[in-house]
C-alpha cells in the first residue's frame, strides 16, 4: 500500500498535539473529535446523549467594535448579531457557545431564525440549505470566568475552539465553543 | 441554574437507534460519531490514529447506469468518476469508501485532484474551498463484498452509511463508507 502522506487535517492534529504538550495532559478521543470536527457539534452530542436541548442565554444586535469586526471580517461599526447559548441534557450543561453573525451577510429568513431563540446554527443552515464550509481557527485552553463557573458549577479550565462558517466566500458566522477539560473523557 | 431549553430534533440519532434495534446490537461512541458527522471521516481517523493514508483501489470514468444516475440526479449515460479507496494506517485497513462524481459538475482542477492518489474527496473539497451542504441518506448493516472480504480479511457484516454533497444545489459527490462491525469499538 502507498505510504504517501495524507495532508488532510494535519494542521488540526498538530494544534491538538501542541495543546496537549503545552497543557501537559492528553485529551480523550471524544474531546479531540469535538475540537476538530468540521461538522456540527450538536449532531455529535445528540447522538451521544440522546435528545439534547439548547438554551439561549443572550441574543441581541449590537455594533461591532474593532475586535468583533476582525473576527468576522467586517468594518467596526457594522451591526452584528451576538448570541450566547448553552447546550445541555436535562440539568447537565454540556457545551457553551458564543456566535457573532454580521447582519449584512444574512438573509431575512436567517436573521429571523437567529432572533427566534433556541434554534442551533447548524439547523438554521440545514433548513435553508445554505452551502458553506468551516475553518477551525484556534484550539486552546481558556480560564473559566464567573459566567462559566455559574453555568457549569466548576472553576476548572475549559477546552475551547473557535471557527468560522464561510458562505459565498465571506464569513457568515464566527463561533466559539467551550467545555470543561474534565468533560467527555469517559464517553 | 439551567433553564429548560428547546429540544433539538435530530433524525440521524433515530436512524442509528433503528439500526441498533433491528440488529440487536449496541454501537460504540466512536461508531456513532463516524456515522453522524457531516464532515469527512478522515478528520476523525486522523485524530484517532494519527495521520491516516489512502490507497486507491480503482479510479476510472464510466457511463452512469439507471441506479447511479438516480443517486446523482443526472441523466442515465452521463459520465461519472468512479472512485474506490481504502483508508488505512500503516497498511491496516480502516474504512472502505466508494464515491461517484458526475464529471460534468466538477472543474478540471478538481478532476486533476481526483486522480491524485493521496487526496480524499473531503480533502479535495477543503483544498478547493468548495462550499457544500451534506446529507446523510442511509445508515445500515450489509454483507461484505468479495473486495471487502479480501481487504479486511473478515466475513463479518459491514457498518455502512451513504451520504451526498451538494454544491450549486446539485449533487457533486455520492459516497458510501463501510467497515467491519467489530471496528472502532473502543
Amino acid at each position: 500500500m502507498t505510504q504517501d502522506k495524507n495532508e488532510a487535517n494535519k494542521r488540526l492534529i498538530e494544534k491538538i498535539e501542541d495543546l496537549e504538550n503545552d497543557y501537559g495532559q492528553t485529551f480523550s478521543n471524544t474531546q479531540k473529535i469535538l475540537l476538530t470536527t468540521d461538522g456540527s457539534i450538536t449532531a455529535i452530542l445528540d447522538v451521544l446523549y440522546g435528545k439534547i436541548s439548547l438554551f439561549t442565554l443572550d441574543q441581541h444586535f449590537g455594533i461591532a467594535d474593532e475586535s468583533h469586526a476582525k473576527l468576522v471580517n467586517v468594518n467596526a461599526g457594522d451591526e452584528i448579531n451576538f448570541r450566547e447559548v448553552l447546550m445541555h441534557k436535562g440539568t447537565q450543561p454540556l457545551i457553551y457557545a458564543v456566535s457573532h453573525v454580521p447582519l449584512g451577510r444574512c438573509s431575512d429568513e436567517i436573521c429571523s431564525d437567529l432572533l427566534r431563540a433556541d434554534i442551533p446554527i447548524g439547523r438554521i443552515l440545514k433548513n435553508y440549505k445554505i452551502e458553506s464550509r468551516r475553518e477551525v481557527n484556534n484550539i486552546f485552553i481558556e480560564k473559566s470566568n464567573a459566567k462559566l463557573r455559574e453555568l457549569f458549577k466548576t472553576d476548572e479550565d475549559f477546552l475551547a475552539r473557535d471557527y468560522v462558517i464561510i458562505h459565498d466566500d465571506e464569513i457568515l458566522m464566527w463561533i466559539k465553543e467551550m467545555f470543561p477539560v474534565s468533560y467527555f473523557t469517559e464517553i | 441554574m439551567i433553564q429548560e431549553g428547546t429540544i433539538i430534533e435530530n433524525e440521524i440519532r433515530e436512524k442509528i437507534t433503528q439500526v441498533e434495534q433491528e440488529h440487536n446490537i449496541k454501537l460504540s461512541t466512536t461508531q456513532k460519531i463516524m456515522l453522524c458527522i457531516r464532515g469527512p471521516i478522515t478528520t476523525i481517523l486522523d485524530v484517532l490514529y494519527g495521520e491516516v493514508n489512502l490507497f486507491m483501489l480503482d479510479q476510472h470514468f464510466e457511463k452512469s447506469d439507471e441506479r447511479i444516475a438516480d443517486l446523482l440526479k443526472i441523466s442515465e449515460g452521463d459520465q461519472i468518476d468512479y472512485r474506490e479507496v481504502i483508508v488505512h494506517k500503516n497498511g491496516r485497513p480502516l474504512v472502505y469508501a466508494l464515491s461517484y462524481i458526475p464529471t460534468s459538475r466538477i472543474t478540471d482542477k478538481i478532476m486533476k485532484d481526483l486522480k491524485e492518489e493521496r487526496l480524499t474527496t473531503g480533502k479535495i473539497i477543503d483544498k478547493n474551498y468548495i462550499e457544500t451542504t451534506r446529507v446523510i441518506k442511509k445508515i445500515y448493516i450489509e454483507k461484505p463484498t468479495p473486495t471487502q472480504v479480501e481487504l479486511f480479511k473478515t466475513q463479518e457484516d459491514m457498518l455502512t452509511r451513504e451520504y451526498i454533497m451538494f454544491h450549486d444545489k446539485k449533487v457533486v459527490i455520492w459516497t458510501k463508507e463501510s467497515y467491519p462491525l467489530s471496528y472502532f469499538k473502543v
